[in-house]
């Protein structure tokens, strides 16, 4: 067998390939240009810009159909793009405030990201796994930034722990899956797929369940997410705005490769009411628990699984038009739990980051801004209109029912009207609650004033004016063939 | 074994039992449930991570099984990338085993409850 390497399949792998470049130079510049670290922000904002730029559309697949390109990974790429183009600016003044503004932190993010990307585009289950584990691996290391906090520290070895046990399980479905069907390519998947159901052989099917059991870990779907909230109380803020949003929504989508892959005439019996059953527990646990909730990144942790159970629904209902939605639903949670995290940072203050909601107390008036944020982020996850949230929700609830999955919507709803209890505390005590004591206030910084009216304006104007997003969407949603529903 | 070495072998001496490779696909399931039941019940975290190595060379092990069954080397190749990404795994987390010790002086999940869990 020869290799033949076409420039086109280095075309393909465009974006990973800068970013890479772009992390190795923030490593060599920070070892030998220690002084130029504050500009260190701005090259990684670079890379992520020569990164969009790098990922023009190309169809098809590339290096010996390992690699697929589409509108969707165009579209997770452009998503993972803006969730670290939204880390970095919300992050760079909290990191520099704190001493931790390495060029690593930005190298880790960047090739974490370009892990994320190659994931998505993987076409062989070899290099789904090779991207999770990039992606893996840089956020390992960014849960352990503040090394000489007890927190930090603990937060990064239970993610560690968790994620390579799920790790493992990929690893042994994908074997199973390669024992059965003699690829790892999901192409090959596919085609032999279309013959048989693939799905009624007890042995692949035991294999795809370690499949999604892993997935679910990245997802942190109940009851693979208890090391969510412990990690993003543990974790630097900057780096949960990633961790949080991306890389859930890039194992949202593979699931749904995967799937699709091994289950081309429909989900079918065993599968569907899996996948509702996730979804169900994952709202109702999520938004339950997050009631009881006194920190606010433990709140929006144990919120982020709730909503991850909504997208859920549009995985159980698994046909083009709940894809469309999923997507939408997806790019609209990036902003908004971008939004959240980087402006609960911005309210917190001293060395130490502060997060008990009576910490926000009065900060509407002190710090109007940063709160107006946080509170159009809170109307956003709770998916009222005229905000992006809403748009998401509703196309993916309007897909279960017309699917004939009512009750699967109606647990939706349900949830979605407890979550009001949660977001709109924090809107309470933003506005209307008095200080009970004195909180140290950080200096406005320009760059995450940036990323607050990027954020806003995405959470506004893609929530009243839809169609744009809606388009790419359903050209994404097309580039996976959900069989005879289609 | 192919029929040339167990002539080879016969010619020696030496007694050869053919294993059907069916029997290291139980061996390599077995060694990843103990894995995955070292992993749930182990305290220490070192001993957990030694777990999860084991869970990922059972993996190892099936993956050469299932190449050597279809006679198929793609299967064998995925065991070198499965094993280059197991060491990468393993230089992060006795890094941040490390780290963890430094900050609370041991590595005991039990007494690593900063956090609840």
């Amino acid at each position: 067998m020869t290799l033949n390497l076409t420039s086109a399949d280095l075309a393909a792998v465009g974006p990973e390939i800068v970013l890479s470049v772009f992390g190795l130079l923030l490593v060599l510049l920070d070892a030998f240009a220690r002084p130029l670290r504050p500009a260190f922000p701005y090259v990684a904002l670079a890379g992520l810009f020569g990164a969009n730029w790098a990922g023009h559309y190309l169809g098809g697949t590339f290096f010996s159909k390992a690699i697929e390109a589409s509108d969707l990974t165009r579209f997770v790429d452009l998503a993972a793009i803006s969730a670290a183009t939204l880390a970095v600016l919300g992050g760079a003044a909290l990191l520099e405030r704190d001493r931790k503004n390495q060029g690593e932190f930005y190298a880790l993010l960047l090739w974490s990201t370009a892990g994320l990307t190659l994931m998505v585009k993987g076409s062989d289950l070899l290099v789904v796994f090779i991207g999770l584990e990039m992606m893996s691996f840089g956020l390992y290391v960014l849960a352990a930034w503040y090394r000489e906090t007890a927190e930090s520290v603990e937060s990064a070895m239970k993610y560690f722990l968790v994620g390579a046990v799920a790790s493992a399980f990929l690893l042994f479905g994908v074997a199973t899956v390669y024992g059965r069907v003699g690829s790892t390519n999901l192409i090959a998947i596919r085609e032999a797929a279309l013959g048989h159901s693939l799905l009624l052989d007890p042995l692949l099917s035991a294999g795809l369940l370690a499949i999604v059991a892993a997935l679910s870990f990245k997802i942190a779907l109940v009851p693979f997410h208890s090391w969510a909230p412990d990690v993003y109380q543990g974790m630097t803020t900057p780096a949960v705005t990633f961790l949080s949003t991306a890389p859930k929504a890039a194992a949202m989508v593979v699931m749904v490769r995967i799937l699709g892959a091994l289950a081309p005439n429909g989900l079918g019996d065993p599968w569907q009411p899996l996948l509702g059953i996730l979804a169900v527990a994952s709202i109702l646990f999520g938004n339950i628990v997050a009631l009881s909730q006194r920190d606010v990144k433990r709140m929006l942790a144990y919120s982020g699984i709730a909503q991850m159970g909504y997208a859920a629904i549009a995985l159980a209902t698994f046909n083009s038009d709940a894809f469309e939605g999923l997507l939408v639903f997806l790019a609209g949670y990036i902003l908004t739990n971008a939004a959240a995290f980087l402006s609960s940072a911005v309210l917190s203050a001293g060395e130490k980051e502060a997060h008990s909601l009576s910490d926000l107390a009065g900060m509407g008036r002190r710090r109007p801004f940063a709160a107006t944020i946080l509170s159009l982020s809170m109307v956003s996850l709770a998916g009222f209109p005229p905000t992006v949230g809403f748009i998401g929700k509703f196309l993916v609830f309007r897909s279960a029912i017309a699917a004939g999955l009512m009750p699967l919507a109606l647990v939706g709803i349900l949830g979605s009207l407890i979550s009001v209890g949660f977001y709109f505390r924090v809107i309470y005590y933003l506005w209307m609650k008095e200080p009970g004591h004195e909180v140290e206030i950080p200096e406005e910084d320009p760059l995450a004033g940036a990323a607050y009216v990027l954020v806003a304006a995405g959470i506004l104007l893609l929530g009243v004016m839809p169609r744009p997003l809606l388009e790419i969407a359903r050209a994404a949603a097309a580039s996976v063939s959900f069989g005879p529903l289609r | 074994m192919n029929p040339a070495t167990m002539s080879a072998a016969a010619a020696a001496g030496v007694s050869v039992m053919s294993v059907a490779p069916s029997a290291y696909l139980v061996v390599g399931t077995i060694l990843f449930a103990i894995g995955l039941a070292g992993a749930l019940l182990k305290r220490n975290a070192l001993s957990i991570f030694l777990s999860i190595e084991l869970m990922m060379n059972a993996v190892n092990l099936l993956f050469l099984t299932y190449a050597r069954m279809r006679g198929d080397a793609a299967g064998q190749m995925v065991v070198f990338f499965v094993i280059a990404i197991a060491a990468a795994e393993a230089a992060i987390g006795l890094a941040i085993f490390v780290a963890l010790f430094r900050a609370r002086q041991t590595v005991d999940v039990d007494k690593i409850n900063f956090l609840k869990w």
